[in-house]
């Protein structure tokens, strides 16, 4: 299930997990096994964390999702 | 109560270390220090020549308790603080001496990433490595002639931690049969052919200045570019700039950078006409150079 939260990748959830057979993890412990806590903080619950608002914001998506991009054709 | 309890109730206990990279000096001073039971926000530790922490008293190094309880400390964390130990890092000491504060409650701790100083460990023990590394591939040898008459190569190098020592293996297995030296700021290294000596700090001026031979490796760098495989992130990553100063091939970089800039500007121009004769020219090396042809001219020459 961790995979599956937006930010957390391999690597992180490997370490997330071996960290949860030591103790409770807080929020700034997720944020050093993670490149962007920003992004993954409306999806988890940690043990001083609790997303209560931001999980139900209308945007959402346009908080978090990067920002699309033209390419451009013929760069060289 | 152990004595140096007994002699500082409350005051700070002051380490000073003598080498910044000696492991096994640490080693005996912290296990002497946690079987007194002092806590790592008592101990202050400091390299040899810098100045220590302002009310701390300066305290001896206690002799430890026969009866007191042994040390534990994983293989892993024996390793990691080897390695790390040579980081310039100031606060080296205090963090290695608090994770081994810390191991005697919890065996385990290295085995959680979250922690605040496993990670630091970690990256201390990385950025060694790396500077280990880079050390071994970018020292530069010049020739320079002993009043003997023999011929000794001296290299001038900018570590970013205490690695010479550390390092000084690789050298003397990789030019075991030559004489040389490696001048640091910290430090120096000298081979002559039997026997390794340490030397004081020296300065860069204290290194050949040139090497006939660098022009022909120059040449050789400049003739091997190719600026189609120009890749300026990846160069840049595998060779920091901070080495540049003391590596003679890195001053050809800038303009052969500046040149293949031009070259393109000028292929991305549209083009007007084409010669018959280019256009035969470019269609014979075509051909020259494709692999089927480059496989079958390798078989014929291998026949013959």
């Amino acid at each position: 299930m961790l995979l599956r939260v937006p930010g957390l990748g391999v690597r992180a959830v490997d370490s997330v997990v071996a960290s949860r057979r030591h103790r409770r993890l807080r929020l700034d412990d997720v944020a050093r096994l993670t490149g962007s806590i920003a992004r993954v903080r409306p999806f988890i619950v940690a043990a001083d964390w609790r997303p209560t608002l931001l999980t139900d914001r209308a945007d959402l998506r346009a908080l978090l999702a990067p920002r699309s991009e033209q390419l451009e054709l013929f760069a060289a | 109560m152990t004595a140096l309890e007994a002699l500082r109730p409350d005051g700070q206990v002051v380490v000073e270390m003598a080498e910044p990279d000696d492991f096994e000096a640490w080693r005996e001073r912290a296990r002497a220090l946690v079987q007194g039971g002092v806590p790592p926000e008592r101990v202050s530790w400091i390299e040899a020549g810098a100045s220590g922490s302002l009310f701390a008293a300066a305290g001896g190094l206690s002799v430890p308790d026969v009866r007191a309880p042994w040390v534990r400390a994983s293989r892993r964390f024996v390793e990691l603080a080897e390695s790390a130990i040579l980081h310039s890092d100031p606060h080296r000491f205090a963090l290695l001496y608090r994770l081994l504060w810390r191991l005697q409650d919890t065996p385990r701790l290295l085995d959680d990433p979250a922690d605040r100083d496993v990670r630091r460990i970690g990256e201390l023990v990385r950025s060694v490595r790396r500077d280990m590394h880079k050390m071994r591939a970018f020292v530069r040898f010049r020739a320079a002639v002993e009043p003997d008459g023999c011929e000794r190569f001296v290299a001038w190098f900018e570590p970013e931690h205490h690695i010479l020592r550390a390092n000084a293996g690789f050298f003397v297995r990789r030019f075991a049969g030559m004489r040389w030296s490696i001048l640091t700021p910290r430090g120096s290294l000298h081979w002559d052919g039997d026997v390794l000596a340490e030397g004081p700090p020296a300065q860069r001026a204290d290194a050949p200045g040139g090497d006939p031979a660098e022009e022909l490796w120059r040449r050789y760098y400049a003739s091997i570019f190719n600026p189609a495989r120009l890749k300026v992130g990846a160069m840049l990553k595998e060779m920091p700039r901070k080495y540049w100063k003391n590596m003679p091939e890195t001053a050809l970089i800038p303009g052969s950078w500046r040149a293949h800039r031009r070259g393109r500007a000028r292929w991305s121009k549209p083009v007007q006409s084409s010669s018959v004769s280019g256009r035969r020219a470019s269609r014979a090396s075509t051909r020259r150079f494709t692999p089927a042809a480059a496989a079958r001219s390798a078989c014929s020459t291998t026949a013959r």
